[in-house]
């Protein structure tokens, strides 16, 4: 505690009873020996000696400025390199996305190019008959499946049936002002006049109502049908042309209660592919 | 009994402390005279010198405030002994009102920083015979400046000597 009043007393002390050290006795020979400094360096130019050798000697923190000049021009460039080369690798991403999407617009004309190639090369199977082309518009898939189709041709007729790149696919449900309703082949609704190439048996085959499934109506026990029979459409009755596949056989069941086997046929149609519809008379 | 003496350093490490500050602020104003692209600079070693005259009298002798001056002179190119006439005329001046500098606020002693700020910068104008109305704003823009850097100057000056002389 005293050591702290005394520590306090002695700074009070120090700073009001101090003197300076710049007594005139002093200070008028300092002044006296600046002016003589002065006329010195007016009359025999001792500054410029004084200030080559200093250069000499201070060289080395002259080049400070230089020094940080640089590193800052070096710093700064750095940064400028690395902003044009974020730039430069924006706009290459840019070009990537656009040749992205150009690739995929060229795949999508090829496909569609193959598309048309293929019910081309249907449409030769129909010799004499008159063909139509039409763009799919919609597709609806829940409850009922449906394709939209846009037509411009007036000379369709509700009794034309649709194909696509992979063959006989629909029917005509409704038949409205430019556009067309198409239903599957699949749907339950629809019984097509079939035979199977490996016995020519005919038989009828209904949709099951899930894609790509069809059901064999009212086929006896002791009929010839095996896993694997591909079944073609027999073209009687006039509503399908002859000959065009359907599907194969996949699953054959047999149930002690009825006299028919419950027998399956797939094919591997895609009822909503492809972007063109061909539509043509049985 | 603990004495303050103990804690003091010696006089001699305290002078060399005050040259070296003065010599650090006479680097730092050549330094800043190349940076300002202005015919006047900005005055560190003046306020340097104001402060020790001010804070430590005693302390302050002949030798820092002649160096400090030679050091300007050299480097900033004037003739030899220009800047250590006006800084031994300050450092005169201030040790004869310290008493009442110290006794003054801040803002008062930045005031008062201002003018001899305003005076130091009026004896370059008539020395380098610079008279132009340009240098009339920078004199002033240079001043306000030089003011306003005063209690920086204070602070730091003030916190380093503290330190050196009492320690924690």
């Amino acid at each position: 505690m005293f050591g702290g009043e005394h520590k306090q007393t002695d700074i009070a002390q120090s700073a009001i009873f101090t003197t300076g050290s710049m007594r005139a006795s002093r200070f008028y020979p300092a002044i006296l020996f600046s002016f003589l400094i002065m006329y010195g360096d007016y009359s025999f130019d001792l500054s410029s000696k004084i200030r080559i050798i200093s250069s000499y000697i201070f060289s080395p923190f002259t080049q400070i400025e230089y020094l940080a000049k640089d590193s800052f021009n070096s710093f700064d460039s750095y940064f400028s390199s690395q902003k044009k080369l974020s730039e430069e690798i924006d706009l290459l991403r840019n070009q990537i996305r656009d040749l992205e999407n150009q690739n995929l617009a060229l795949q999508n004309t090829k496909t569609s190019l193959n598309e048309l190639e293929e019910l081309f090369d249907l449409s030769k199977s129909f010799q004499e008959r008159k063909i139509f082309l039409g763009k799919i518009t919609d597709f609806k898939k829940f409850p009922k499946e449906i394709v939209s189709v846009e037509i411009r041709s007036n000379n369709i007729t509700k009794d034309m049936i649709a194909f696509n790149a992979f063959g006989l696919i629909g029917v005509i449900d409704e038949l409205l002002n430019n556009s067309i309703k198409i239903i599957p082949l699949h749907n339950a609704s629809i019984k097509i006049p079939a035979k199977n190439t490996r016995t020519l048996e005919n038989i009828i085959i209904i949709g099951s109502g899930k894609p790509k499934t069809f059901q064999i109506e009212e086929f006896k026990k002791n009929g010839d049908i095996k896993k694997g029979d591909e079944i073609i459409s027999s073209g009687l009755g006039g509503r399908f042309p002859e000959g065009f596949l359907l599907g194969r056989v996949t699953e054959i069941k047999e149930n002690d209660q009825s006299n028919f086997l419950q027998i399956t046929v797939e094919n591997t149609f895609d009822f909503s592919f492809g972007s063109t519809i061909l539509f043509t008379k049985p | 009994m603990n004495s303050l003496d103990d804690k003091k350093p010696s006089i001699f490490n305290f002078y060399f402390f005050v040259g070296l500050t003065l010599i650090i602020a006479s680097m730092v104003e050549v330094l800043l005279n190349d940076f300002l692209l202005s015919r006047l600079t900005l005055p560190l070693t003046l306020m340097t010198l104001i402060y020790w005259n001010v804070a430590t009298p005693r302390n302050i002798g002949f030798f820092w405030t002649m160096l400090s001056g030679f050091i300007l002179d050299i480097f900033l190119g004037y003739l030899l002994g220009i800047h250590v006439v006006i800084f031994l005329l300050t450092s005169y001046f201030s040790q004869r009102y310290f008493h009442r500098f110290r006794a003054l606020f801040r803002l008062q002693q930045s005031l008062i920083v201002a003018i001899i700020v305003f005076i130091y910068q009026i004896y370059f104008i008539l020395i380098s015979n610079n008279f132009a109305l340009s240098i009339i704003f920078e004199l002033l823009i240079l001043t306000i400046i030089s003011s306003l850097f005063w209690p920086i100057i204070y602070g730091v000056l003030r916190y380093l000597r503290i330190k050196l002389t009492y320690g924690q």
